[in-house]
């Protein structure tokens, strides 16, 4: 089965556009945020970027305190932070390594492939095997900017309906016919009789209580699931429909990417932005995991529940997305809970895009699908976790909207050649003559 | 091979270290990262230790089978030697991390003794007293009261624990992965007692990493040599007598004095005490008559 163009058209939105943050507005500014429940949207949308983002997430706000204190707290949160952002990221990972190992659809190459990524891989040669996938990956990322062009000249001129429209259409698709295209292998794995009414009756609660979780309201926990779960279903698609050095090379353009992306003044995702911070209003849903459980501290604009409700509303639409593709939206599911009291800080967790859970995921599941080998797996895995680690540390002192590919994607592919290659004889031959180191 | 098998190998390999995770490093965030990075560095450690035997291997003759042995004997002890040298510059980063986390809590300073009896307290509701020794020797940093003694103190095993369970997982999961499908052990004349033991090694080395953890850290704190080289040493030893293998009345026991040696070594270096082993027995004791 071919995916269909707009999701993965989507995806390439969402991956592509990464957020950069503009130079003339500062990330965070806690006191600023405090007092304006727009801005505060908009500044909660800032970090968010496709998937590649980054985690500008870490959205703390201090109300009134010195810098001093404010270094301090920033620190004492920032280990909570990486950790509200390791138990999701290694629930995705999880999922993904368990079908890559259980259910063989998954790894099974079929001719079919995405239309971005057109050349065939010849295994038979080396030289021609490359070549293409190179080439591959240049239609990918060529298509991923034209995306987000496009989704920035959209924006420009106000075609919301368009945008919010095809971000429902491709949720729906991965809500209910890649949810029943993974029930349906599963199944097969299993062995496991199941008539169509059932099956219908179960996909239909499973998508539409997703719809409502994602793009409306819901219990975060609830919501936070449903985007793990679409993580891994679209990491899973990757992982079979990307031939096999594609899937590598593209990994590491797509971190290079973002990297530029975020950090060169000149991007897209810039100009999206700052377009809608001119404008003053939030950037359509998009596909954000947020951990945050948000307290708000008395203000005067925030303690009536109406300017909390729309600061609800608004942080639904407002998170930028970058094309995701089904997993836009973000109605981000952030609950809030009024509190008179003065002393309780504002914490809204943090941020991480999907599009870093869905690369992170191929990552990984590529690595556990090649080989039997669970070392590599497990390298990967650890890699990709310190860093997002090292990710989140550089945000803290930097303060600024940073990529989350690119540490974490670098670090798992090193991880992964070399354990694959060096690692891994070293220890089939320690375990075989059963040497302890 | 069958799931008993399974969960029995895997249970004894992972099932303390599991223990002391969820006990001791789950609660607190910051403890969590500072596994993650000891395991890699531990992965570090053995990535340039591949590489350096992946060199030699290619660049030797393949079918000299005594000289392969000989590289893969050379592999093992290079291997231990690089990871004391990267547990070394884990306890720098350590180091200067704690040195900056020190700024910031003095208000921790008093939670510190409402945390060492809460662990006291759940140190009485797990029944391992082996898990007791642990957790105190954990927290008897606090005895002091200083938080950045105490938060090193405690870095020092988790970082320790962070190099076993790596370590742990890199030896053991295959070999589990390995047990669930078909096949006899020892058809063709080996030991079949193959699984077992490489669990039993697994556990031994996971406790020892983090015992020498420990120790190590307070060495490198009261700058006594004299404790980093019984470290390195000892840990060179354990790597030799794993060489005995398939003869495991030479490996497995002096593995297991070893490990009960260094954990009552590390007890008393990270300041516990027979009086302060008591004291939590009393304890003990007296929330049972109270309850």
């Amino acid at each position: 089965m071919n995916t269909s163009d707009s999701e993965a058209d989507s995806y390439n939105e969402r991956s592509a556009l990464v957020e950069c943050e503009s130079p003339t507005i500062p990330s965070y500014n806690q006191d600023h945020d405090m007092s304006l429940p727009q801005e505060t949207d908009t500044k909660r949308r800032r970090p968010v970027s496709s998937g590649l983002d980054e985690p500008g997430p870490v959205e703390r706000e201090r109300a009134s305190t010195p810098d001093g204190e404010e270094e301090e707290l920033t620190l004492k949160y920032g280990a909570k932070h990486v950790i509200m952002l390791f138990i999701p990221v290694t629930l995705c990972m999880v999922v993904v390594v368990a079908t890559i190992k259980s259910v063989s659809f998954y790894t099974e190459k079929t001719s079919q492939r995405l239309i971005y990524t057109p050349f065939e891989e010849d295994p038979n040669s080396v030289g021609q095997r490359l070549l293409y996938s190179l080439l591959n990956t240049m239609v990918m990322i060529s298509v991923i900017v034209v995306m987000t062009i496009i989704l920035v000249v959209l924006y420009k001129y106000r075609c919301y309906k368009f945008i919010h429209g095809w971000l429902i259409l491709s949720s729906l698709m991965l809500l209910f016919w890649f949810s029943f295209m993974y029930l349906g292998e599963v199944f097969k794995t299993y062995n496991v009789a199941m008539d169509y009414p059932t099956l219908a009756m179960i996909i239909w609660n499973f998508g539409v209580v997703g719809m409502i979780c994602i793009h409306w309201k819901g219990p975060l926990r609830l919501q936070q699931a449903y985007l793990i779960v679409i993580s891994a279903l679209m990491a899973l698609i990757f992982i079979k429909y990307l031939p096999e050095w594609s899937a590598w090379v593209i990994l590491g353009a797509i971190s290079i990417y973002d990297l530029i992306a975020v950090l060169c003044p000149k991007g897209p995702l810039r100009m999206l932005v700052e377009t809608a911070q001119e404008r003053n209003e939030p950037i359509f849903p998009a596909l954000i995991y947020s951990s945050a459980m948000v307290w708000m501290v008395g203000m005067a604009d925030s303690s009536n529940p109406d300017s909390a409700d729309e600061r609800l509303r608004n942080e639904g639409g407002a998170l930028a997305q970058e094309g995701v593709e089904s997993e836009d939206d973000a109605a981000q599911g952030g609950r809030r809970r009024c509190s008179a009291e003065e002393d309780l800080e504002e914490d809204r967790g943090v941020k991480l895009g999907l599009g870093d859970f869905i690369f992170y995921s191929v990552l990984v599941g590529k690595a556990a699908a090649t080989g039997g080998d669970w070392n590599t797996t497990l390298a990967c895995f650890v890699a990709i976790l310190i860093g997002l680690c090292l990710t989140l540390l550089l945000l803290a002192i930097f303060k600024k909207a940073l990529p989350a590919l690119p540490i974490s994607i670098t670090f798992g592919l090193v991880f992964y050649f070399s354990t694959d290659n060096l690692v891994r004889p070293f220890m089939d031959s320690l375990a075989a003559h059963q040497y302890y180191i | 091979m069958t799931l008993a098998v399974f969960f029995g190998c895997a249970f004894i390999a992972f099932g303390p270290a599991f223990a002391l995770f969820v006990f001791t490093v789950a609660k607190d965030p910051l403890r969590v990262i500072i596994l993650i990075a000891g395991a890699f560095f531990w992965l570090l450690s053995l990535l340039l230790s591949s590489l350096v035997w992946f060199i030699a291997i290619k660049a030797s003759n393949s079918q000299d089978l005594t000289l392969q042995r000989g590289l893969l004997i050379f592999g093992v002890f290079f291997s231990v030697l690089l990871q004391e040298v990267f547990r070394f510059a884990y306890y720098r980063l350590l180091r200067k991390a704690t040195e900056g986390l020190a700024a910031i809590s003095d208000d921790d300073g008093s939670a510190i003794s409402v945390r060492q009896m809460a662990y006291g307290k759940l140190c009485l509701c797990s029944a391992e007293n082996s898990l007791v020794l642990l957790g105190f020797m954990l927290h008897s940093g606090s005895l002091d009261g200083r938080f950045d003694q105490m938060s090193l103190c405690v870095s020092c095993a988790v970082a320790g624990l962070g190099f076993g369970i790596m370590s742990g997982a890199f030896s053991m999961i295959n070999i589990l992965s390995d047990s669930l499908g078909p096949g006899t052990v020892g058809i063709f004349g080996d030991s079949q007692y193959y699984f077992i033991i490489t669990a039993l090694m697994t556990l031994a080395l996971t406790l020892l990493h983090t015992f020498w953890g420990v120790l190590f850290f307070e060495g490198c704190e009261k700058s006594r040599w004299w404790v980093i080289a019984a470290v390195v040493s000892l840990h060179l030893l354990v790597a030799g007598l794993s060489l005995l293998n398939p003869l495991y009345e030479g490996s497995l026991p002096p593995v297991y004095g070893i490990t009960l040696l260094m954990g009552v070594w590390a007890f008393f270096s990270s300041g516990g005490s027979l009086h302060s082993l008591n004291a939590l027995c009393t304890r003990r004791k007296a929330e049972g008559e109270s309850s």
